[in-house]
């Protein structure tokens, strides 16, 4: 037990400077910009401008603004007004869009297991066949497409021909299948093709052959005794698959118009809004470090043999 | 001895590959009487393993297994379906594998592993299900079995994990014991704790023992009998102290000549020269010729079946050489006479 | 990995030269000439992974020579001719698919020298907004075909440009992108890999450790956050059509430079078994030189795992490329990139007409090509070297 609390402060100290150095690489790249972040194509009234930069305290020094915005960060969780939307708080805007983000996320990542992982033991066990070749040819086709033209072809057929799901916008779980299936099936397919090696890996092992000398049915050799060896490259697979989700609900949100911070950070790109768009990077790199995280720790709950380290 | 537990007769395996089929196993013949121990012997790739998967059942589908019996307590295992078959491993027959560490499931708890031959097979639940798994444990003599069922197989030492095995493997009280290089991955001293084990369980239960070995020496205390295997076939069979004393097979003389023992040199060590045969092709010479130093016109054309060599009337001793033992015994006497040996340093 | 030594190699540090020098001749053989010709006839007997490769192959040049063909430049709107269906009749009518009017169609009334003075004007204007190779062949390719174009056989789009010419020209970036910024990934990875693994010790510690920290910062978002500033910068250049060139480039150097970190460990990898493998220390034994062990043993061996990384590198670049450019953040006009094209045509779904060929040429380009490419890596990858097909499985 005590291992595991030095274990979870040695990651949460990782996750704590991992952050920072993202802010504040994020920050003097920022400021790095000739003409200041206010700067923009239009001309700004001279007075309006410095009203702005009283607002954002930006005439005050780099080194003063830093100190101010991190002290705000660290000890109210205040990343500031936002640069475009002006009467909002980067925190208003990213509480409103984290939950939607975060249910699409959610069910996207089950639908991608469930399939995968089904694909992927049905592959391993009619290994050769039809069966198998079929699946891991849609496998490969799933991983080489990009999201958006699978997007494309989901909403042509569910949207266009048989009117059966909303196109878009964000209400009940009706708006929610279309944009997750299509988030959660590239990651699918690279679970299925994980599942089928692990698998085949596993049923191969001596320990497969003794419990079938011990004359175990075929259902509890494979749920029983393969299914958790041949499950944890998929496990060690959830880490990147988070980032990958995260990021490509970027483009699923704007596909299907979902006000999620997907959303607000690409628009926040688009616009150059700089608050907005820090608020939403640190978000990022928090969510796919503490799902790191929490990756690592499941991962010794299936496989007794590993320590926690690092 | 008495009742016949299992009765091989003419088995044949073969794996069917892409491109070539390998006859690994090319008419075996043996049996086993109820309480007994035989001993197989070979070097790896003899078939000695392959004979016992085909008798469990446990070969996968590329091998093809043709026999005229393959008998188990009235039961042809031949013909009987593949849930009877199952239904027989674990109960009737059981086997223990040769490296308890890539054996026993990593992740499941040693308690569980036991736990479900214990359910499977005597139908036990709750609360003694978990006495008898201890029970399990503490029968092959592990210490403090009712810490131990809680844990991983990676927490046990080499020796504790085959013992664990066997305590898995013999829960559901089997007939016969199928025991493939029970001690090969093992120290010296933890192999003669594992067979002396393995003896004390066959006293108490009356059950069958097929010990598989590359190593006579392990043979020669534990087994009654003794089957040598060389390229897929028996090639001598007899009462373990028959064997020992009047080897007729030049290939299981070379074996004994290549075991270590206290009453002679290292230097009289010698090591068979050459390799087996390739199995992909079917023989008609004996498959022993190439390394042979006995061999004759005869051996190149035919291969022998095993003959009778027995020295006295009534025993059995059986090898399948076309020499008589007496002919090799002075062939060899000659041999080392005429060959002047360095007289090693005392 | 156990550390058996090999009795020959034993032999040979005990001072027998002749078996370590034909201890080298055979491991030079085997490492060789059978690990590319066993990999060559292991990739052949694969039919998938044979014709992938000779539709790459093909695409790579067609999309090379785009600017010699007889195509409408993709950047022309055309209003009269917008949202026309693949083959439409008016155009193709009786089979005839070129029409003149390349690059610009001029008012009746001109002069013929008028004529030719103004296509001339439309021609450089063309040339400028590309790079200077696609120049050159735009004016070969004015001087073969002259103002004759191919119809927009694969249809227009909602401005009526040619589907057809920007599917092509978009692949010329796309494939570029693939190209080159994995080409810099390779760079960075096997230089930092190869230098960490033959280095070894402390230095490699500390240097993978930097890669893991690397590893565990989300960098596609950070990225997205500089594209940012990028953007920010419109007068940063010159002005004018140079600009976009150079904005190209920095976008792939950025994609190339966050590709690195896997290439990096898989080199090291490679590096750090293969120092200690027999023919390499018999070839130090025997006296050769780092650069002749480098150049001649180490080199070849890494070669097999950074070709196959480097395949499976492409398709993922590309689709990140695609991916920004879908999002409006990548490719910017007047420049094309099959991202983008993609996301013209998702905005142009609407219930009341269906543009299919929006959706299906430019998907069909993309994914095929992605397609071939996973299938050249892994039938490169399986070639190869069959136990890296586990070895990624667990990485």
């Amino acid at each position: 037990m005590r291992h595991f609390l030095g274990f979870l402060l040695r990651r949460v100290a990782w996750l704590l400077a991992t952050l920072w150095l993202v802010f504040t690489i994020s920050f003097f790249l920022m400021r790095m910009i000739p003409g200041g972040p206010l700067s923009s194509d239009q001309a700004t009234h001279p007075l309006i401008l410095e009203r702005l930069e009283a607002k954002f305290g930006l005439a005050d020094p780099v080194a003063t603004q830093y100190w101010r915005t991190l002290k705000d960060l660290v000890l109210r969780f205040d990343f500031g007004p936002s640069f475009k939307l002006l009467d909002y708080s980067v925190n208003e805007i990213l509480a409103q869009g984290l939950p939607r983000s975060l249910a699409l996320g959610a069910v996207a990542l089950l639908i991608a297991l469930l399939l995968g992982v089904t694909a992927g033991v049905v592959s391993a066990l009619r290994r050769g066949g039809f069966l198998d070749r079929a699946l891991m040819l849609a496998a490969t086709i799933g991983i080489a497409l990009p999201n958006f033209v699978i997007a494309s072809i989901l909403i042509l057929i569910f949207v266009i021909e048989v009117p059966l799901l909303p196109a878009a916008g964000w209400g009940g779980y009706r708006y929610l299948i279309l944009p997750a299936v299509c988030l959660g099936l590239p990651f699918a397919a690279y679970i299925a093709r994980l599942t089928r090696t692990g698998m085949l890996d596993v049923l191969g092992q001596d320990w497969i052959r003794t419990a079938r000398a011990k004359g175990l049915k075929e259902q509890r050799i494979i749920f029983g005794h393969a299914l958790r060896g041949g499950l944890l490259p998929v496990a060690s697979y959830l880490g990147p698959a988070v980032a990958g989700i995260l990021t490509g609900s970027l483009v699923i949100e704007k596909i299907f118009a979902i006000p999620g911070i997907g959303t607000y950070f690409v628009q926040s790109a688009l616009n150059r809004d700089y608050t907005l768009s820090m608020g939403c990077v640190l978000l990022y790199t928090a969510l796919v470090s503490s799902m790191n995280l929490l990756v690592d720790i499941s991962y010794t709950v299936l496989d007794p043999r590993v320590e926690l380290d690092g | 001895m008495s009742e016949t537990l299992l009765r091989v007769k003419n088995l044949h395996v073969r794996f069917e590959g892409q491109d070539a089929v390998v006859h690994a196993v090319r008419g075996v013949d043996f049996e086993v009487a109820r309480g007994e121990t035989l001993g197989i012997v070979g070097e790896s790739g003899s078939g000695k393993s392959v004979t016992q998967m085909a008798v469990m059942g446990l070969l996968g589908p590329n091998a093809v297994v043709t026999a005229e019996g393959l008998d188990f307590d009235g039961h042809d295992l031949l013909t009987t379906s593949a849930s009877a078959q199952r239904r027989l491993r674990g109960r009737r027959i059981a086997m223990i594998f040769q490296d308890p560490m890539t054996s026993l499931n990593p992740f499941l708890t040693l308690g569980t592993q036991i736990a479900e031959v214990l359910r499977l097979h005597r139908g036990l639940r709750g609360r003694a299900l978990r006495r008898a798994t201890i029970e399990a444990l503490a029968e092959v003599q592990i210490p403090r079995p009712e810490l131990r069922v809680e844990q991983y197989p990676h927490e046990f030492s080499g020796g504790m994990r085959q013992r664990a095995m066997i305590a898995m493997m013999i829960a559901g009280r089997p007939d016969l014991l199928i025991a493939d290089e029970p001690t090969t991955a093992l120290d010296v001293t933890v192999q003669a704790q594992i067979l002396e084990l393995l003896r004390e369980l066959q006293r108490e239960r009356s059950m069958s023992i097929i010990l598989i070995t590359h190593d006579l020496g392990v043979v020669a205390g534990f087994a009654e009998r003794v089957a040598v295997m060389y390229a897929g076939r028996i090639v001598e069979a007899s009462a373990t102290e028959a064997l020992f004393d009047a080897p007729a097979h030049p290939y299981t003389r070379g074996l004994l000549a290549s075991i270590p023992r206290l009453d002679r040199d290292v230097e009289s060590l010698r090591a068979i020269p050459g390799a087996p045969p390739d199995l992909s092709a079917l023989l008609r010479e004996c498959p022993f010729r190439p390394r042979c130093a006995f061999a004759v016109k005869r051996c190149a054309e035919e291969e022998p079946g095993l003959l009778d060599r027995a020295l006295r009337p009534g025993t059995e001793h059986r090898a399948a050489c076309w020499r008589e033992v007496h002919e090799v015994a002075a062939l060899e006497a000659a041999a080392a006479a005429a060959a002047p040996r360095e007289e090693p340093l005392r | 990995m156990a550390e058996v030594e090999d009795p020959g190699l034993r032999k040979a540090r005990e001072g027998d030269e002749e078996a370590l020098a034909a201890l080298v001749r055979e491991a030079a053989k085997v490492r060789g000439n059978t690990l590319w010709s066993d990999a060559k006839r292991r990739f052949d007997a694969s039919w998938i992974a044979r014709w992938s490769l000779r539709f790459l192959l093909l695409t790579f040049v067609v999309s090379f020579f785009t600017p010699l063909l007889p195509i409408a430049p993709p950047a022309r709107v055309r209003l009269q001719e917008k949202t026309l269906a693949p083959f439409d009749p008016d155009l193709t009518r009786d089979g005839v698919v070129l029409r003149r009017g390349w690059p610009e169609r001029h008012e009746q009334g001109l002069s013929d020298e008028a004529r030719v003075e103004a296509q001339k004007l439309a021609i450089d204007r063309l040339v400028r907004g590309t790079g200077s190779v696609a120049g050159v062949m735009i004016r070969a390719r004015a001087a073969i075909f002259g103002d004759l174009e191919v119809a927009p056989i694969l249809g227009t789009d909602a401005l009526g440009r040619c589907l057809l010419s920007r599917i092509l020209w978009g692949g010329r970036v796309s494939l570029m992108v693939g190209i080159v910024a994995t080409l810099v990934s390779l760079l960075i990875g096997v230089g930092y890999g190869a230098l960490s693994g033959y280095l070894g010790g402390r230095v490699d510690r500390l240097m993978m450790r930097f890669v893991d920290v690397l590893y565990s910062i989300p960098f596609i978002f950070i990225v997205i956050f500089l594209l940012t500033f990028l953007r920010a910068q419109p007068s940063a250049g010159s002005g004018g059509g140079g600009g976009s060139g150079d904005k190209m480039l920095v976008f792939f150097v950025i994609i190339g430079a966050i590709y690195w970190l896997t290439m990096a460990r898989v080199v090291r990898g490679q590096v750090l078994s293969l120092k200690h493998r027999d023919f390499v220390e018999a070839a130090q034994v025997l006296g050769a030189s780092t650069w002749h062990v480098v150049t001649r043993h180490l080199l070849p061996n890494v070669m097999s795992v950074v070709l196959v990384y480097l395949t499976l590198t492409i398709p993922r670049v590309m689709l990140f490329e695609a991916f920004l450019s879908f999002l409006g953040l990548g490719v910017e006009a007047p420049d094309v990139s099959w991202g983008m094209l993609a996301a013209d045509a998702l905005g142009a779904i609407n219930p009341l007409r269906v543009y299919w060929w929006f959706v299906l040429f430019p998907s069909l380009a993309l994914g095929s090509t992605l397609l071939a490419l996973n299938f050249v890596g892994d039938g490169l990858r399986d070639a190869l070297d069959p136990r890296l097909t586990e070895k990624r499985a667990k990485a």
